[in-house]
């Protein structure tokens, strides 16, 4: 079936609230709307995948049929029709592109418009990207510098062809396709993703990165990443995601999962900024992410950056178990909504091992009528010795219809823990902002500023270009909503 | 009293103390000088038995009924119920627990431990308003938690007045004068020589000289990257004070 | 036979006294309970207490006051009165007037008063309040007109009158006029050692400018299961100061619920529990803000032992549109034995910009400098740690402000630690 429809919106304006949320007039090769067995026998045939990935597929879709959506975030959104979603859209090619200058120039103008240049001439220098549009991945670039230290990044379809032991060792070890609603449905579903392998010893020589948007309508993004640090390895890994603007709401859910292993470290940053809807909360996209990574060996390292300033609804908690002995986890969140947003998103630090240490740095701001929630677990087995956990969520509120919740479940099982949970909900002063405006800043600038402040935690664990990204990212939604 | 031989001790596997010796006998007091980082305070802490600190070589030989006993394996509680008092140089606060349940706990310990009947409340007030004379203090403070919501000053106070009530052998007094305004430092010392006798000694911790202008040492000892460098007499901290650590040290 | 279930017997045996209960409210408290059952772990309030003990010992609600006293219900009563307090006695839910002691001429009077008080707090336990209202057959309004000089103490106390294991469901309604100051205890206790379920349920109604203080006293049979509900709502301009303190029943759940219904109200929730053995104890609390300009401050502290578990989940919610709103929550829990367990969850949920909220909580076991620096002071490491948990819940004790109640709990606190804590040196040794 083929999808050719004229954009919805006009073209870019610089000054439209979300600049990303044009379409890109491209044919898709789609899958009819609605889920059952020979749906997920089509994606898996179009992949040409093995049968095991089949069967896997379909083991997570038997499981899914058993469960409920889950109630208990208390988020407000009509009932999802899950038959009323396409599972499966890519861009229409003609014969796979050999590199990446032979792709459709349509998809390239796209991601030049986003910022993220594809030609080897204008390519990003010091990031490999992985663009996934849609449902696939459409382009990998630095392969061959990855190549010399034998790093593996491509996309999950890809992967699952060249690197079959490492995905089925690791595909569904971090997150069961049991594990809840939206894993088991990704688990059945997911089209594509991106694909990690860092080989014992080696410090990953450039950041990667994939980006994702979300282009053909009435279609669900459920995209998978797998990430393997091996022993003594390092590696940065960042991730952005745009969509277009649209009156209906469209479902992203995907799932992530890191594993470090021996003196592993891994830095993952995630940028994101799917369209939210409009001021009465018309259209969006519902984020329903499961990301957690697995400390598995000794003095390994797993550190989540995320910066949340897009999508209608956001449901997400990235967390980190830390089997490990001496093993490290980190939660660094800036979540910010506006008109009517709505965001769930914490983390749960598991402590198994030993000397294990977690820190949890929360920022939610919530303005206009949105509703910001930090959600987030701290355990602390009867095997973990000496746990340290310290946590911080602040909350600030613009608006007085705007809503901040602060749910934080402590459980512990062994004396040696020491734990400290800090939290905070405030406007913003009017002494301070009086202060910046009699320095002569105006109203949207001050704010904007003393947001960027309540931030700063968080924001200097992004690595720059990322960094300054994020900061321009929550000035121009602060001014749009704010002024 | 307390003759420590060739002291070595570390902390989180750091050498702190590398052959120290000092010897101090009934009736004296001593200061201990020396820079920032040069183990003063760390020496008082293992005299005291701070957990954090493993003694690694040598003796510390204090006198306890008459003989001189190697305390280094000593509990704390031990050591002070045998009169060893360290005046803290950051007095520790325990809010919910009054002054008086405190010194009351503290004092029968120590007359438990001798064999002696321990007070009772009434016999035990009685006993710690004459002590009371010793040093001034605000007039709720024996209600008060422990050095809770105290001022820097009023803790040093409290640290003295502990001492007269326990009325110890062998006083350490790890940086008493820090922290202290010229009206508190007087009264401090004034109090630490009321309590000074024949009968027991003190040792000051101290960076500046200051403190010696008010308790009169009778020796001085210069400690310097874990070891006593040099020993003297009062006019070794006028010497300090003109040229410096640095100009002495080199 | 459950304890639903016992309600046919119970009904009957006690239409044979002459109790002012409404039967037919109290069947279709038994329909509803039957048709929903009682709370299980699948509830997100109840995910960390169990109620299976109600399963297994089958606890007789007591259908009438008790003729005769058996030996021993007249020296615990009296053991259990605090000096220097009016106090209504209690017994198995019922007010025994022979046995109270309160001056004649002070002015509180029983009377009903039909007010309605709203309480929004946990929807998981209606269920727990529907089983108070099967079993309670001796509600009391209490309304105190003038000021309390002494504090009054309500006294429950549970007695199996040697007749196994029983549920009391003790009510009471306070009402404290407006401008006038009362301290209120209310105390929990029974036998040493019986087995008994007490399902109490307090609400008070702090009117314009009155002052309240109470202390909400679990000291019960180690025995014993214990839940209660207190609620409190509180209009303009009043001070209302909460204590729960926690020292004794093998299982305790309370849920509290404080109603900010007028500004400018100053509020104080304490909470202190020494848990030891296998206690397990469950604080459910919701401080509710729903006008400005409103202080609630919150202090709970856990003292661990043995294999104890804590249980906190606080609720701060901060209705919309309303400002000048100061809040602030604290839970700590301080661990002394390997073996214990805590949940800790404050909740913050705010709909209004114009607010000042904070919450914390810390978890960890005492600090070595502390304990050395007592042992400096020649005060054993035992004494040490006993001192300074101690020192950890006097601290709430000591922000009680009537001397009686102070005293008299910093005391309590104290045995309670001496004598458990002696107990375990000994079994160490």
């Amino acid at each position: 079936m083929e999808n050719k429809k004229a954009a919805s919106t006009g073209p870019l304006q610089e000054d439209y609230a979300y600049k990303y949320g044009f379409e890109t007039q491209i044919e898709s090769d789609a899958v009819q709307k609605g889920l059952n067995e020979d749906i997920i026998r089509l994606i898996s045939a179009k992949k040409e995948e093995p049968n095991w990935m089949l069967e896997y597929r379909l083991k997570a879709f038997r499981h899914w049929q058993t469960m409920k959506e889950p109630q208990w975030s208390g988020l407000k959104y009509p009932t999802i029709d899950f038959q009323d979603i396409c599972y499966y859209s890519a861009p229409k090619k003609k014969e796979g592109p050999k590199s990446l200058d032979e792709l459709d120039p349509e998809l390239i103008k796209t991601f030049e418009k986003l910022g993220i240049p594809l030609g080897e001439q204008k390519r990003i220098s010091g990031v490999a990207v992985d663009v996934v549009f849609d449902s696939v991945s459409v382009a990998t670039t630095h392969k061959e510098e990855l190549d010399k230290v034998g790093v593996v990044f491509c996309s999950i379809s890809e992967a699952i062809k060249t690197h079959p032991d490492l995905v089925k060792k690791y595909l569904g070890s971090i997150v069961p396709y049991a594990d809840n609603f939206y894993a088991a449905l990704n688990a059945a579903v997911f089209t594509d993703g991106s694909f990690c392998y860092i080989p014992k010893g080696v410090r990953c020589p450039i950041d990667l990165s994939t980006y994702f948007r979300i282009n053909a309508k009435e279609t669900g993004q459920f995209e998978r990443t797998l990430l393997i640090a091996d022993e003594g390895s390092y590696v940065n890994y960042l991730e952005g995601c745009t969509a277009p603007q649209r009156d209906e709401n469209q479902l992203h859910a995907a799932v992530v999962e890191l594993i470090a292993l021996e003196n592993a470290e891994i830095k993952y940053s995630t940028v994101q900024n799917w369209y939210s809807g409009d001021k009465e909360g018309r259209g969006g996209i519902y984020n329903f992410v499961t990301k957690r990574g697995k400390c598995a060996g000794k003095k390994s390292k797993i550190s989540w950056t995320q910066v949340e300033s897009g999508s209608s609804i956001t449901w997400k908690y990235p967390s980190v178990i830390l089997q490990g002995d001496e093993s490290e986890g980190s939660f660094y969140s800036v979540a910010l909504t506006h008109d009517m947003m709505q965001a769930d998103t914490g983390t749960k630090m598991i402590h198994i091992g030993k000397n294990t240490k977690s820190t949890i740095i929360s920022k939610g701001i919530s303005v206009d009528k949105s509703s910001n929630a930090y959600r987030g677990q701290v355990k602390i087995m009867p095997s973990a010795e000496n746990a340290r956990n310290y946590s911080q969520c602040d909350s600030m509120l613009v608006g007085s219809k705007s809503s901040a919740h602060t749910y934080p479940y402590i459980d512990v099982k062994n004396k040696t823990a020491h734990i400290e949970h800090e939290a905070t909900t405030s406007r913003i002063s009017e002494d301070q902002i009086f202060y910046l405006q009699s320095r002569g800043l105006n109203m949207e600038k001050s704010i904007s500023m003393l947001v960027n402040g309540f931030c700063k935690d968080v924001f200097k664990q992004l690595p720059l270009e990322f960094s300054v990204e994020a900061v321009k990212l929550i000035e121009m939604k602060l001014e749009n909503s704010v002024g | 009293m307390l003759e420590i031989k060739d002291l070595k001790a570390e902390v989180d596997g750091k050498e702190i103390l590398k052959g120290l010796n000092l010897k101090v006998n009934a009736g004296e007091v001593h200061a201990i000088m020396g820079p920032n980082g040069s183990g003063k305070s760390s020496l008082s802490k293992v005299i005291a038995g701070h957990p954090s600190y493993s003694v690694t070589g040598g003796q510390m030989l204090y006198d306890i009924n008459f003989e001189p006993k190697d305390i280094s394996e000593m509990d704390p509680d031990e050591r002070a119920k045998e009169g060893i008092f360290l005046a803290f140089q950051y007095p520790v606060e325990v809010p919910g627990v009054s002054n008086f349940n405190f010194l009351m706990t503290s004092f029968n310990s120590i007359l438990e431990h001798q064999g002696s009947e321990p007070l009772t409340e009434d016999e035990f007030r009685n006993y710690l308003n004459k002590k009371m004379n010793i040093i001034s203090l605000r007039p709720d403070f024996l209600e008060r938690g422990v050095n809770s919501g105290f001022s820097g000053g009023e803790k040093k106070k409290n640290e003295i007045l502990q001492m007269a009530v326990l009325a110890p052998r062998l006083s350490i007094l790890d940086e008493t004068d820090s922290g202290l305004d010229i009206d508190a430092l007087k009264v401090v010392s004034e109090g630490v020589n009321k309590i000074k006798s024949k009968n027991n000694a003190i040792v000051l911790i101290t960076h500046y000289q200051r403190l010696l202008d008010y308790i009169k040492p009778d020796f001085i000892h210069v400690l310097y990257q874990g070891r006593i460098v040099k020993t003297g007499g009062p006019e070794l901290a006028l010497e300090l004070e003109k040229n410096g650590y640095d100009g002495f040290l080199q | 036979m459950n304890i639903i279930n016992s309600f046919d017997s119970f009904a009957n045996e006690a239409q044979k006294f002459p109790h002012a209960a409404d039967w037919t409210s109290k069947q279709r408290s038994k329909d509803l309970l039957v048709q929903k059952g009682l709370p299980t772990r699948k509830e997100e309030s109840w995910r960390n207490t169990s109620l299976k003990f109600l399963s297994e010992t089958d606890f007789k609600p007591v259908s009438h006051m008790p003729t005769q006293l058996p030996d021993g219900v007249l020296s615990l009563i009296s053991s259990k009165m605090i000096d220097g307090c009016h106090t209504l006695v209690f017994l198995n839910g019922f007010y025994m007037s022979g046995l109270s002691r309160f001056d004649v001429t002070t002015t509180f009077v029983s009377e009903n008063t039909n007010r309605v008080l709203v309480f929004q707090g946990d929807l998981g336990s209606e269920a727990i309040h529907s089983l108070n209202e099967l079993y309670n057959l001796n509600p009391i309004d209490l309304t105190i007109k003038a000021d309390l000089t002494q504090p009054l103490q309500i006294l429950n106390v549970t007695h199996t009158m040697n007749a196994g294991a029983v549920v009391t469901s003790p009510r009471v309604n306070v009402t404290l006029k407006s401008n006038k100051e009362a301290k209120i205890v209310l105390t929990h206790a029974g036998e040493n050692q019986a087995r008994y379920f007490s399902n109490g349920k307090f609400t008070f109604a702090v009117e314009k400018d009155a002052r309240l203080e109470i202390v909400n006293d679990t000291n019960q049979s180690a025995n014993s299961y214990h839940l209660d509900f207190v609620g409190i709502a509180a209009e303009t301009a009043s001070t209302v100061r909460y204590f729960e303190l926690n020292l004794n029943a093998q299982l305790t759940r309370h849920e509290f619920v404080l109603e900010l219904n007028g500004e400018n109200i100053q509020s104080e929730v304490l909470g202190a529990s020494y848990l030891k053995h296998n206690q397990h104890c469950d604080s459910q609390t919701y401080i509710n803000h729903h006008k400005g300009s409103c202080r609630s401050e919150q202090v709970y502290k856990a003292l661990l032992d043995d294999e104890s578990r804590s249980v906190f989940s606080g609720t701060v919610f901060i209705a919309e549109g309303i400002a000048k709103t100061d809040s602030a929550q604290l839970n700590q829990n301080l661990l002394l034995s390997e073996k214990v367990e805590v949940n800790s969850k404050p909740i913050l949920r705010i709909f209004s910009d114009d607010v000042k909220a904070a919450h914390g909580s810390t978890m960890g076991k005492i600090q070595e400098d502390e304990i050395f620096y007592l042992q400096s002071r020649s005060i054993s490491r035992e004494k040490a740690i006993e001192l300074l948990g101690q020192g950890f819940l006097n601290e709430i004790v000591l922000r009680m402000n009537s001397e009686v109640l102070k005293k008299h709990f910093s005391k309590e606190l104290l045995n309670e630690l001496s004598i458990s804590r002696k107990s375990q040196l000994k079994v160490v040794k």
